[in-house]
């Protein structure tokens, strides 16, 4: 049987901030720039819901298709390679990898027995990165949330508020996350995440 | 300002929330069985009592999961969260659920008794 292909459009994926990256060192960084901030686009994200029922074959067919050892607990994430699921609620996962290749149809393929639904969000979150010795204090900043490296642990990720607009955080290695928002609020987010890094100083990447 | 244990995601901030009203209102099976004033009172009265009261509440920034509260809306403390398809298991939500006017209203005489799971 020929393998599948799981192509993406021909059209490439637009950022929706391209006009407004401009890479370079920015705020309070005569001492050298303590955030690093930058967007990770492309990048496929696609959300994945289960039926209850269904949990061990999931758990499974996760391990054979993507690699990854994952578990239910809530505010968690795991990857292997650079494909990672994170929990967003009861029987829900956000996947995530940089865009090579049609993530949704290739799970779509992949776990065809299984009764799930699969919904591709990859043209409506952007996904920015934030990095650097402040970066939890940054966001200390902009969500009631416990950032503390104890509690906010490798791993760990959360759906809140950040500076007033819905997020998903990913915590991928210490002092490095990985936030997920709607396309629409990500110039709002970027601006927001500016501000809150000048004292800091920051770098964009 | 509140501090809401949401079940799946755990202790957060209230502005991470919605309210949902009182909780355990049932929705008659068939509205015409009703007259007017038996039908308002599903629809309108509300016990807005002075102390212990079960609500919903949405986690909507969250995990988007709707769940049950017992609050006392004196001293905002909240005593028991349990899931929504659940009656409370706490004495104190136990009571305020069996001596709630409403247990005795027309419309719950109405209906087949909601399954609890
Ligand atoms: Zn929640």
């Amino acid at each position: 049987m020929a393998r599948e292909q799981h192509l993406l459009p021909s059209i490439a994926r637009k950022s929706p901030l391209d006009k407004v990256i401009v890479s370079g060192v920015y705020g309070n960084s005569d001492e050298g720039a303590n955030i690093f901030i930058k967007e990770n686009h492309p990048t496929s994200i696609v959300q994945i819901e289960i039926k209850s029922e269904t949990t061990d074959v999931f758990l499974e067919k996760i391990k054979t298709s993507l690699g990854i050892e994952m578990s239910f607990e809530t505010n968690r994430s795991a990857f292997f390679n650079k494909t990672r699921i994170i929990w967003t609620g009861p029987n829900k996962w956000i996947i995530t990898e940089p865009e090579s290749r049609n993530l949704k149809s290739f799970l779509h393929s992949e776990l065809k027995e299984i009764d799930i639904a699969l919904i591709d969000l990859s043209h409506g979150r952007s996904s920015i990165g934030i990095s650097g010795l402040m970066t939890r204090d940054l966001l200390s900043k902009g969500a009631a949330i416990d950032w503390h490296p104890n509690i906010f642990v490798v791993n760990h990720s959360v759906q809140t508020t950040l500076f007033n607009l819905p997020v998903l955080i990913c915590c991928e290695e210490n002092n490095n996350f990985n936030i997920f928002v709607a396309r629409g609020f990500a110039h709002n987010l970027w601006r927001w995440i500016g501000e809150a890094a000048e004292e800091f100083g920051y770098e964009v990447r | 300002m509140l501090y809401i244990e949401c079940p799946w995601c755990g202790f957060r901030d209230d502005e991470e929330f919605h309210y949902g009203g009182e909780a355990h209102i049932q929705r008659p099976t068939d509205p015409n069985e009703l007259n007017d004033e038996e039908f308002s009172e599903y629809l309108y009265l509300k016990s807005n009592p002075k102390g212990v009261i079960l609500e919903r509440w949405l986690h909507s920034r969250g995990c988007r999961r709707w769940f049950n509260v017992l609050r006392n809306t004196v001293t905002n403390e909240i005593t028991e969260i349990y899931p929504i398809d659940t009656l409370p298991n706490s004495k104190e939500g136990t009571e305020y659920y069996g001596q709630n006017w409403r247990r005795k209203s027309s419309v719950e005489k109405t209906i087949k008794p909601r399954e609890y799971k």
